[in-house]
């Protein structure tokens, strides 16, 4: 009984890090992405026109690839969408996904339009990758 | 359940031990700052056997190289390393490029080094380490990864070209570019210790055999 606790719970802590091949990637249809990555729209924030909103792009590592935790990842607005305020705030979740947080207030109801390139980095143990995809998600704005 | 209590406590313990060592920057470090330089002797492009000892009493900059490695191209086209070797070739350094990639690995084909050669107008050689001998004993984790040696022959620079680590010079650390090689080449012709003399290197790893 002991041993088999005991596998359950080494099964636990190894599979606990975060950076499991067998992580899932999300489905549906990307924002952007390649063979090596995907990046996709992060849960939507409530988001009031006038006031500072938050809009979230997930970035997930495929396959091999690891997130490069060391590339200064950032958003670079599109001067003919919605303002954002500075180029976004990176954090790791786990090895092979990331989450890049834009700030921008909307000044009308509707739909605000967040679009920019992505400039991003993932790495396997042969090569990395650096990469600036166009894109573009729609936030509700109350 | 006592039993049961603490093996979870322990998976538990585990689990936040590995995410956290995850997360955990090491501090930048070298084997060989301070140190004599490791001598070699290794074949340029051209097949001619370059020794590192023959510059002695010369100042020289080592720069490991992979021309497949994005960080390593952005560096050689936009950013610290356009011109930097040039520019201090002039001043008397002596600037060597080497390649410690393994035989069919990223960036070691002979060809695609000649063609960053002429592409990047490198006015210097680039040597190659396919054994990764010379990347090992210099501790050489990244490309680009620099080291510069003083006229006494002893490394007082290990690390980064400079601290924009996407490459490109845009993104540095503090706001303002630095280009420690620079830094510490100035350092050296003012006769001032190298105030900079680590930092670590950003960049792809170095694609050695084994």
């Amino acid at each position: 009984m002991a041993r088999e606790l005991l596998v359950l719970a080494l099964v636990a802590a190894t599979g606990g890090g975060g950076c499991s091949k067998s992580e899932s990637a999300p489905a549906g249809k990307p924002l952007a992405g390649k063979a090596f990555y995907r990046i996709d729209a992060g849960p939507p924030a409530a988001c009031a026109s006038g006031s500072l909103c938050e809009a979230r792009v997930v970035l997930t590592a495929l396959g091999d690839y690891h997130v490069n935790k060391d590339y200064p990842f950032k958003f670079i607005g599109d001067p003919a969408a919605t303002a954002l305020e500075g180029v976004g705030d990176f954090t790791l979740d786990g090895a092979r996904r990331g989450i890049m947080t834009l700030k921008f207030r909307p000044a009308a109801p509707g739909s605000a339009k967040v679009v920019g390139n992505f400039k991003l980095s993932v790495c396997s143990d042969e090569t990395c990758e650096i990469e600036s995809p166009r894109v573009e998600l729609a936030v509700p704005v109350s | 359940m006592r039993n049961l209590t603490t093996l979870l406590t322990i998976a538990g313990l585990a689990v936040a031990g590995s995410s956290s060592l995850a997360d955990t920057k090491p501090e930048a470090s070298s084997p060989v700052i301070g140190k004599p330089a490791p001598d070699f002797a290794l074949k340029d492009l051209a097949g001619n056997e370059v020794k590192l000892g023959s510059f002695k009493g010369k100042v020289v900059v080592l720069e490991w190289i992979n021309p497949g490695c994005p960080f390593v191209q952005r560096s050689h086209s936009v950013g610290s390393l356009v011109d930097t070797a040039k520019r201090r070739m002039k001043d008397g350094v002596t600037w060597l490029a080497i390649n410690s990639g393994a035989p069919g690995k990223q960036g070691a084909d002979p060809a695609q080094n000649e063609e960053a050669v002429k592409k990047w107008s490198l006015p210097h050689p680039i040597l190659r380490d396919a054994t990764g001998t010379v990347g090992k004993a210099y501790g050489a984790t990244n490309t680009p990864n620099m080291f510069v040696i003083d006229k006494t022959g002893k490394v007082v620079y290990a690390g980064a070209i400079d601290n924009s680590p996407d490459g490109e010079g845009k993104s540095p650390r503090g706001g303002k570019l630095v280009n420690y090689v620079d830094a510490a080449l100035d350092d050296i012709a003012a006769g001032r210790e190298v105030q900079t003399a680590v930092t670590r290197p950003y960049g792809c790893s170095v694609k050695y055999g084994s």
